[in-house]
């Protein structure tokens, strides 16, 4: 009870400088940047909506008239049991024209009998297999080799469709005419199924079904999901297709803005993945996609940074923003931690218990008003509001310290290259020539 | 011009030379034939009438030659016991004969029940009289099957050879000869032809226009493609598209993945090429797993074939059709005969009895497809499905190898449904696991007997309801 009045009065005698004293790196880092600054981009995303809902449907109209050939890649390993499904869900897809090619990375189970089937009963348009594995950016690049379409969607085999995900995703290429590639709004389907599961389904809910509307406003926006991204084939052709990863959904984002493509964000065009269902697989996915910032970032693609004729200030600003907010911050708030430690020792308490409380009432105030701009209102949100306090210990610390392990693994000991995700052979070749 | 008789050891042959022809009606005459001519055609043709002869008196006979044959046809020396050029062959010549005149005296003249009977029986004796000779396969271009086995050979005209596997599978399970494996053969499903074009096509038009390309994988930057986009008339070797690198080391620097096919007729890229096996025989043009496989034995006596030969044949009754040969298959007089008691007695009990017909709509396609050796086994499959759900009182009928007629006892709809539904169900198993590919459309009737007067009238009335 000592505490609980002595908290209270530490909150009640606390003023406006003290409060930006203790708080500076919730106020200015976090609330300012994930709260008032994509509030702002989504209200205005949202009342400029309807004066772009005329450009909508010219766009839409001229989807239906061209009926351009869509090519759908599915490179994987070991995906024969999610091919079936797959290709029901395209089945239903509101949009025809496309055609399907499944590469089989060398996979060591059934994947090729199912997939040989599939193609014998005409649902797969072409299979190649290739007995040795190759790594998942090669994969894409056969598929992209023999890809007949106008556009190139890539998908991943575990994953589902809503039924206008494709016409949705492909439709903004007649949007914008100078758009190269266009993301789709992945979502967790598994949700249920574990903790972790339901962490990532709010998580995702947050920095992707919303969190991406702001950044592609912004021009920003800098991740197309390898789950569901959708490109034009010509800048495709350009870059030469997908360079070896991990990580590579993100450096093919920026080698598109690079040649002076847009790139865009389609949260109508839904996508439903399954997540990690432990902490530690949840663990190894998150190191290996956060090493790619060290690697992409800040080595192969360092010059977006320096002045030259391909200079462009949105994809200098993408940059910055993505190594202050991801890099510079997570180092940050060790310091801000230690800082609070030495300078206020007798007051960490209730300065980490406030702390505690502001990031759950932001979480709250942001979830329940950003649920307000979720295209399908039929979604479940109750379900997730029990979990809310929980994600603090899941953003601000496993996630964080996730992160600040592959940081270091990967400036000091280059871990990326010899992460097993990608075979061997193209690694070593990939860390002498720096990609 | 030499006498066309010749004495050995007391023994009288006739010599058959161009100028003395060949009359086989004759030779019963004598105890063995020398064939005395370098003319092949002549060689050839007088041994082949002699063992091609009805009766065991000429198509036994020993026979010798008096001059080397190396270029007379190749069964020249399974259908001959030997030479004899010098006078010091007199001997072995005069031994010879004499044995296979002692053993022709333990032969009995009874035939095996069988459409095959006379040519076992002669192959059997011949075997027997040469001192349990082994018959052997030997690869023929003439024959169909690419195989002939001389002594069954003598039997069937060349277009026929397949028979004689047929022949000797027949004797093998009644247990007259012991097979010794050799050889295994793929044979065309329509007419067993041993001789077939193989060749890969496109899985997609059946064309085999194709040509085939290695992928190269080139691991610096993760292009893969065809081997062709490596090629260029700036560079030497190989050269990267997309990194514009030279591409050196297989195993270092690149690799080979896998091949992809393209079709030039269709324009299709594949990787599951689809051979074919086209019979050059009848110019049937067949998947490799729908070919016929065959095993090619070498054959001896055994002693219950010796037993058989000498005591006269005790076996089983060989049906036309050799796949059938285990079935109680019953002939349509036999069903109409079972049909019309059944009729009187749905009349007398009032009990209610059915009559069912099961059709293969597409037999002739499924036929031409699978091969009328694997249609059968198929047929021979489901008539043991149908036969399976039968309870003691019921009979089955296979007309045509393709419509099974059975009679049902108790509730007509509900055991037709239900053999109906069992019978689709098995059939569909059958077909996906041992037959994917091939569609099989089915026809299914049935009427009642208590409104038939008699067996016959039922059947031809289902008959109409099947048309």
């Amino acid at each position: 009870m000592e505490f609980i009045d002595e908290f209270f009065l530490f909150v009640t005698s606390m003023d406006w400088e003290k409060f930006s004293r203790y708080f500076y790196f919730f106020v200015i880092f976090e609330f300012l940047r994930f709260f008032v600054v994509e509030l702002f981009v989504l209200l205005l995303w949202k009342f400029t909506h309807r004066f772009r809902k005329q450009r909508w449907e010219k766009a839409h109209h001229e989807l239906w008239t061209r009926m351009p050939l869509v090519s759908i890649i599915v490179p994987g390993k070991n995906e024969g049991k999610h091919i079936y499904k797959l290709v029901q869900s395209l089945k239903e897809q509101t949009y025809k024209n496309f055609e399907l090619i499944v590469i089989d990375d060398g996979s060591d189970d059934d994947t090729e009998r199912i997939c040989r089937s599939l193609k014998k009963n005409g649902m797969i348009d072409l299979f190649i297999r290739n007995d040795v594995r190759g790594g998942k950016a090669s994969a894409a690049n056969l598929g992209l080799r023999f890809a007949k379409g106008e556009f190139v969607v890539h998908l991943d085999a575990d994953c589902s469709y809503w039924p206008d995900a494709i016409e949705k995703i492909v439709r903004v290429f007649y949007f914008d005419h100078r758009v190269g590639g266009v993301g789709g709004n992945v979502q967790v389907r598994n949700y249920k199924d574990s903790l972790v599961a339901t962490f990532q389904a709010i998580e995702y809910f947050d920095s992707i079904s919303i969190g991406r509307i702001s950044s592609s406003e912004l021009g920003i926006y800098r991740v197309i999901s390898g789950a569901f991204g959708a490109f034009r084939k010509e800048a495709l052709d350009k870059i030469g297709g997908w360079d070896i990863g991990p990580g590579l959904d993100g450096d093919i984002t920026v080698k598109l803005r690079k040649i002076g493509y847009k790139v865009k964000y389609e949260p109508d065009a839904v996508c439903k993945t399954n997540a990690p269902d432990t902490f530690k697989k949840l663990a190894n996915q998150r190191l290996r996609w956060d090493k790619s910032l060290i690697r992409f970032r800040l080595r192969k693609h360092f010059d977006v940074l320096l002045p030259s004729k391909n200079f462009s200030w949105l994809n200098f600003f993408s940059f910055v923003e993505n190594i202050v907010y991801n890099l510079v911050l997570n180092f940050k708030w060790y310091f801000y931690i230690i800082d609070i430690i030495f300078n206020f020792t007798s007051l960490l308490p209730f300065i980490l218990l406030t702390n505690l409380l502001l990031y759950t009432i932001n979480f709250f105030v942001k979830f329940i008003l950003f649920s307000a701009f979720r295209l399908n209102h039929k979604e479940p949100i109750a379900y997730f509001i029990p979990y809310l306090p929980g994600m603090v210990i899941y953003f601000g610390y496993f996630l964080r310290f996730t992160r600040t392990v592959a940081y270091f693994q990967e400036i000091f000991w280059k871990a990326s290259y010899k992460d097993p995700w990608n075979p061997e052979k193209s690694s070593k070749f990939a860390k002498a020539m720096k990609l | 011009m030499q006498s066309p008789v010749i004495v050995i050891d007391n023994l009288q042959f006739v010599r058959l030379s161009l100028e003395t022809g060949l009359d086989t009606t004759q030779i019963m005459a004598y105890d063995g034939v020398l064939i005395d001519s370098n003319d092949a055609p002549f060689v050839q043709n007088s041994i082949l009438s002699i063992r091609r002869h009805h009766q065991p008196e000429v198509y036994l006979k020993p026979i010798f030659l008096c001059q080397n044959h190396p270029s007379a046809f190749i069964h020249i020396h399974a259908l001959s016991d030997g030479q004899y050029i010098h006078d010091k062959d007199n001997t072995l010549v005069a031994s010879k004969t004499r044995k296979i005149f002692q053993k022709t005296l333990e032969l009995s003249e009874s035939k095996p029940n069988s459409a095959y009977g006379a040519a076992i029986k002669k192959a059997l004796d011949y075997m027997y009289c040469r001192e349990n000779r082994i018959l052997q396969p030997i690869l023929d271009p003439f024959s169909i099957i690419g195989y002939s086995f001389p002594e069954m050979s003598v039997s069937f005209e060349t277009h026929e050879e397949a028979q004689i596997l047929d022949a000797l599978d027949w004797a093998e399970k009644n247990e007259l000869i012991w097979p010794d494996f050799q050889e295994k053969i793929y044979v065309c499903n329509q007419c067993s032809g041993g001789f077939l074009s193989y060749r890969e096509v496109c899985p997609h038009c059946q064309s085999s226009h194709t040509y085939g390309e290695d992928l190269v994988h080139h691991f610096p930057c993760a292009y893969i493609g065809p081997i062709s986009d490596f090629t260029n008339e700036k560079h030497e070797g190989l050269h990267c598209p997309k990194c514009n690198k030279g591409v050196h080391h297989i195993g270092v620097d690149y690799d080979k993945p896998s091949v992809l096919y393209h079709c030039n007729n269709c324009d299709t890229k594949f990787q599951d090429l689809y051979v074919k096996a086209k019979c050059l025989n009848c110019k049937n043009d067949v998947e490799v797993q729908y070919l016929q496989s065959r095993t090619i034995n070498t054959y001896k006596l055994t002693s219950k074939g010796r037993h058989a030969i000498t005591k006269g044949f005790e076996l089983q009754n060989h049906t036309t059709d050799a796949h059938f040969i285990e079935r109680d298959l019953i002939s349509e007089d036999t069903f109409i005969s079972l049909l019309n008691q059944d009729c009187k007695r749905s009349q007398i009990e009032e009990r209610s009895i059915g009559l069912m017909a099961i059709s293969i709509n597409n037999h002739q396609a499924i036929a031409k497809e699978m091969g009328n050796y694997r249609f059968k086994k198929l047929v021979l499959e489901l008539y043991d499905i149908i036969a399976n759900e039968l309870n003691p009182l019921e009979y089955l009928y296979l007309e045509q190898g393709h419509t099974f007629y059975f009679n049902q006892y108790l509730g007509i709809e509900d055991s037709f449904i239900s053999i109906q539904s069992s019978f689709q169900e098995r059939l569909n198993q059958l077909i996906i696991h041992n037959h994917s590919g091939i569609s099989v459309s089915m026809n299914y009737q049935n009427i009642s007997l208590n409104e038939c007067k008699d067996g016959r009238e039922a059947l031809n009335k289902l008959k109409t309801q099947l048309n």
